[in-house]
């Protein structure tokens, strides 16, 4: 596999931001209505975080982006665990889980900079939306990023799309 | 005037002297200074030249509302132009000099156009310099008129954008904004507080006053103290508050601190502050008012609380010999406080009787004061020499005048007006308030006033509100300037009048009143009072001009931010970017994507490239990186059903395994986007759009779902940069491919031509599609993202004996033009329906409804006029010029001239035919195959035939092989 750090042009780490390696990233969509979420196994779907929040699932986090929408990331093993677990209650007619491992880029901000970078290419309001165990899919500068906070203190995690890691890269740039 | 620097008042630090240059020789102030008054401590009194009559010009005011002192620092690159000299802080080494003079600011040659301003009022340009044209003279007068000169480098310098959630947003740090503060932070709000100005306490800095009980110095020292440890406290200094908009968003300039760090190439100059806040309070204070006299824009007239500052904060004495002229209390405050400091006051004219001249007995004390006398006219032209009082009778005309009094200041005092911009701004209404003649804010609003801003003075007095004295049959109203930095007079208010743009809104237009920019921060209602008058009315009936953002100059880098250069908008890199560059790509930018246009090799034009590759694709194969085409998956039990509906064709009878092409359209009937369309199983279809649409596609997709149809099962994921796609084009393809050891089988009787197979390549998921954009055997292979190079290298390994060479989109642009294939924007436009394109076979016959069926049984859609899809080929071979246009001998009905039947929308030398091939929409086009139009394109003109689209194999027999 292709380091997508050499092939998407992003630095392994600037003064804003590391990226953060070996993660396996899912994404499991399932269809909105009630009826198919019930059918989908109480097992499976007991205690999901509420929307834009984020779990700790042993070691990997499952983050709520929108309705019936999760980002699961973690360690490849530990998502992968996860992963497991979930899917064995999820009806396949009705929930689909997509492996963007390969697909994802996931920085990791310094908390020292955190606040200057946020404030300068996000509008949300920090304190409410990226709490501990709180997760955003907002702009930042002028593309879509999701936003992930683990436990207070914790770096904050930033998912972004791969042919957006260059620009991304000129604004935490702009930063140092 | 003849200003000069005070022992020991001011609270500048004048242990810290600076060297700075200003209309090309050395001064000396302090640090604390600014530009103006350091000037006015070295006794400099012309500090600028006049709009249009290039007058001489002193200070008027202190702060933000001076309108005169225009300057420009700094050269090159870091040269700004238009800054007010009382907001230029002084630093070590500054350059500046005044706009709008030649060769200086004290022998203007250009003042002689005084001499002619009976000539040039206001608007003499829609009556004057009309023949032989207007443009014979508006260069000349462009360069005679106007403000400094823009930097013709790129700033070097940078702006940052910065976003805040508060509670309690508190604009000004004045006394009444600091109370404010306090309050809001030990109620346990989160605040910010904002201040334009480096320090806080705004006229009270450096005043010898009290505030409940305590000197005005500590109390502001104490308050910032508890601002700055309150966990949810913080002000911003430097920043001005430049627009309020709604939901309590505000739009505030900082600006970075000039003696900061240096930086090295190019430093942070500001940041703008997106602030949102539960609740704003505008703490701006007031700006006081000027007189109208003859010569009130002689050096040396000034604003008597902008002598106060000067005196207090800046230890500057604006003169020795002073006259003193109001219409309200507070202006003693300037008399005493200068006379204490060393100054002679030598007369005070007050414009009311004694009965309402609050500090008369104690001024008499010190100083004559002549009450119901206002000055008539100010003697002098580059400085005030002394000042022609006027007696006023009981109507506030003259009366009779009175001897002349020497002096080289006259301070002057015609009111306040309070801050209401920012009020306005979000539609807050105003209110005319008699006691004090000015606009107040109505609260409640949106917005809360308070202190001076909010109309309330406790030290004004009785006012009486005079504008302007004139002698009967006088010519005071000639040089009697009512907006000083756009050189309108009352004469120019008068001639607006008469000429009947009665209204505020047109008077500003006409006359320029109030577009400098100050924004009139002076003039605004000393103009409208003028203009009551004049028409018989009150200020109150004549209301006011409509304030907007920003309220004050702000530079246009702060908006742009971080949108410069290569961060000025999201531009997207292909999985494999590193190859092609690697390759020599040629990297364009195609709609926010950097694609490669063609790869060049030795010293190939672009020419030469691209028909290389064209003739690559035509004999051997050709790779080419199409990762940026939109891929939207679509999945659910009614996946198929919610297709149908979207799209004119038939989705849910496809079979599995297979592709077809299809058109989304709008509401309208007309093409949104093209794609292919394919079915991976029984709930699930992958549809393609095109690179530029993909993120508007999939937003149309849910819009649907979401909003018309919420009751089917279906979902739809965007997974355009999930996979990575390489597509491999022409003869060699399939064998290329074949080598590759994919899981699918490629050959010709198991893939055939609109088909799609998953399965796995270089140990990971894989998707081929066999689809073509060329004209040849293509099979577009998609691949986790991340892999792409891999795959990339692999195929340019695998091909390369075969004659596989990457291609460009140039190519593939000239590729499917012979091949008559379309391309959304070209061959489309925001009409262009499918039968234009001669793809009526998409549109199904049978289904009950689908997104724009309706809108193509209009009568507009259904003439047999319309303009359709054909192929032009020009008599001599050349290439027609894209946008030529099909003329033919009818007029055109409407404009006249030749009437237009269509227009040339793609051409190319065919490297393939030897000869130009285009494509165009036509006028009933598919019924005149063979005819032999007209082109034209500007003053060219050349024949051409009409045929159909496609001219290289035009049954698909290659690409179905």
């Amino acid at each position: 596999m292709i380091d997508l750090a050499l092939s998407s042009d992003f630095p392994r780490s600037c003064r804003a931001a590391a990226m953060v390696d070996g993660l396996g990233i899912f994404r499991i969509r399932h269809l909105p209505s009630g009826p198919s979420l019930r059918r989908s196994g109480p097992e499976a779907l007991a205690g999901l975080p509420d929307c834009l929040g984020v779990q700790d699932r042993g070691g990997a986090w499952l983050a709520s982006v929108a309705p019936s929408d999760w980002l699961l990331l973690g360690p490849a093993s530990s998502a992968r665990s996860c992963l497991d677990r979930l899917g064995s209650g999820l009806d396949p007619a009705l929930a689909r889980v997509f492996d963007i491992s390969a697909s994802r880029i996931v920085l990791e901000l310094d908390p020292e900079r955190e606040e200057r970078v946020l404030s300068a290419y996000t509008s949300l309001p920090r304190e409410q939306a990226l709490s501990a165990w709180r997760c955003a899919p907002t702009r930042f500068g002028d593309c879509l990023v999701t936003f992930i906070r683990r436990q207070a203190g914790s770096g904050i995690l930033m998912v972004l799309d791969p042919s957006l890691a260059s620009y991304v890269a000129s604004l935490l740039k702009r930063m140092d | 005037m003849t200003g000069w620097r005070h022992s020991s008042l001011g609270i500048i630090d004048r242990s810290r002297p600076i060297s700075f240059r200003w209309e090309g020789r050395s001064y000396r102030g302090f640090r604390g200074d600014t530009l103006a008054s350091a000037l006015l401590a070295n006794g400099v009194s012309i500090v600028g030249r006049s709009f249009k009559h290039h007058r001489p010009r002193g200070l008027l005011a202190a702060g933000l509302e001076e309108p005169s002192a225009i300057v420009q620092t700094g050269a090159g690159a870091k040269s700004l132009p238009n800054l007010r000299a009382t907001e230029v802080d002084l630093v070590e080494g500054l350059e500046a000099h005044a706009v709008n003079a030649w060769p200086s600011v004290s022998t203007d040659v250009f003042a002689s156009l005084g001499l002619m301003k009976r000539f040039i009022p206001a608007a003499f340009y829609y009556k004057t310099f009309m023949w032989p044209g207007w443009e014979l003279f508006e260069p000349w007068i462009r360069r005679l008129a106007g403000l400094g000169q823009a930097p013709d480098q790129p700033d070097p310098d940078t702006y940052e954008h910065a976003h805040e959630h508060v509670d309690t947003l508190i604009i000004g740090a004045g006394v009444a904004g600091l109370q404010a503060a306090l309050a809001s932070i030990r109620s346990g709000a989160a605040t910010l507080l904002i201040e334009h100005d480096a320090v806080a306490g705004g006229r009270a800095l450096g005043a010898e006053q009290s505030l409940s009980g305590t000197p005005v110095g500590s109390w502001i020292a104490e308050a910032l103290a508890e601002i700055d440890a309150a966990p949810h406290g913080r002000r911003l200094m430097r920043s001005t508050a430049i627009g309020l908009y709604d939901h309590g968003l505000a739009a505030i300039y900082e600006r970075s601190d000039p003696a900061g760090p240096p930086g090295a190439q190019g430093s942070l100059r500001g940041r703008l502050w997106k602030i949102r806040a539960r609740r704003i309070i505008v703490a701006a204070g007031a700006i006081e008012r000027p007189l109208v006299f003859s010569g009130n824009d002689c050096p040396g007239v000034m604003l008597a609380s902008a002598a106060e500052t000067y005196l207090h904060r800046y230890g500057v004495v604006s003169g020795r010999r002073i006259v003193l002229a109001a219409n309200n209390d507070r202006a003693y405050r300037a008399a005493f406080a200068l006379n204490d400091a060393g100054a002679e006051i030598v007369a005070v004219l007050d414009a009311r009787p004694e009965a309402d001249i609050g500090l008369l007995e104690i001024a008499r004390e010190r100083f004559p004061v002549h009450p119901e006398t206002l000055p008539l006219r100010v003697e002098g032209r580059d400085r005030v020499r002394a000042v022609r009082p006027a007696r006023l009778d009981g109507s506030g005309a003259m009366a009779s005048l009175s001897e002349e009094i020497a002096c080289d200041t006259v301070l002057v005092s015609g009111g306040w007006t309070p801050s209401v911009h920012l009020h306005s701004h979000l539609g807050g209404r105003l209110r005319w308030d008699d006691m004090i003649s000015s606009f107040v804010p109505v609260q409640p609003s949106d917005v809360l006033s308070v202190g001076e801003a909010a109309g309330e003075f406790a030290d004004l007095g009785r006012i009486r509100p005079i504008v302007c004295v004139e002698t009967p049959g006088g010519r005071e109203e000639e040089t009697a300037f009512v907006d000083l930095q756009n050189d309108v007079t009352l004469l120019d208010v008068r001639l607006a009048v008469r000429e009947n743009f009665r209204s505020v809104e047109h008077l500003k237009r006409y006359t320029t009143l109030g577009m400098a920019t100050d924004q009139g921060k002076t003039s605004n209602i000393n103009g409208l009072a003028i203009l009551a008058a004049e028409l018989g009315r009150t200020p109150a009936e004549v209301g006011v001009t409509r304030f907007r953002p920003p309220y004050h100059p702000t530079p246009i880098g702060a908006f742009a931010g971080h949108r410069i250069g290569d961060t000025l908008r999201p531009r997207r890199r292909l999985a494999a970017d590193a190859a092609h560059a690697r390759m020599g790509a040629r990297m364009e930018d195609y709609g926010h994507w950097s694609r490669p246009a063609f790869y060049p090799q030795a010293r190939e034009t672009e020419r030469e490239a691209v028909h290389r590759e064209v003739c690559a694709v035509r004999t051997a194969a050709g790779l080419f990186d199409a990762s940026s085409l939109g891929k939207i998956e679509v999945i659910g039990p009614d996946a198929g059903l919610f297709l149908d509906r979207i799209y004119p064709g038939s989705m849910a009878a496809m079979k599995p395994g297979r592709c077809k092409y299809a058109v989304m359209l709008s509401e309208h009937g007309t093409i949104l986007d093209d794609g292919v369309v394919a079915r991976l199983d029984a709930d699930r279809f992958l549809v393609g759009a095109t690179s530029g649409n993909a993120e508007k596609v999939a937003a149309h997709l849910e819009d649907w779902l979401q909003c018309e149809w919420p009751e089917l099962r279906v979902m739809t994921i965007d997974v355009t940069t999930d996979w990575a796609v390489m597509t491999i084009s022409g003869p060699k393809a399939r064998l290329i491919l074949a080598q590759l050891g994919a899981s699918i089988d490629v050959s010709r009787e198991a893939f055939p031509h609109l088909s799609v197979r998953e399965g796995s390549l270089l140990g990971v998921p894989c998707r081929i599609q066999r689809v073509s954009f060329t004209g040849e055997v293509s099979f577009e292979i998609s691949i986790p993202w991340a892999y792409a190079e891999d795959l990339h290298s692999r195929l340019m390994a695998s091909g390369a004996s075969l004659g596989l060479i990457p291609v460009g989109i140039e190519a593939i642009m000239t590729l499917r033009i012979e091949k008559g294939f379309i391309h959304l924007g070209s061959e489309t436009d925001g009409v262009t329906l499918p039968d234009d394109l001669g793809l009526s076979g998409l549109v199904s016959r049978r289904k009950a409804d689908f997104v724009g069926k309706r809108s193509l049984s209009r009568p507009e859609a259904l003439r047999q006029d319309r303009r359709q899809l054909v192929g032009l080929e020009a008599l001599d071979g050349s290439a027609p010029p894209i946008g030529a246009h099909v003329v033919s001998d009818r007029p055109d009905s409407l404009r006249g001239g030749a009437h237009s039947e269509g227009w040339v929308t793609s051409s190319i030398l065919s490297p393939t035919l030897s000869r130009g091939i285009a494509l165009g929409l036509v006028e009933a086009g598919r019924s005149r195959h063979g005819e032999i139009v007209i082109l034209r394109d500007g003053n060219r003109v050349l024949k051409a035939r009409i045929t159909p689209p496609g001219a290289y194999d035009p049954s698909g027999e290659r690409m179905h092989d």
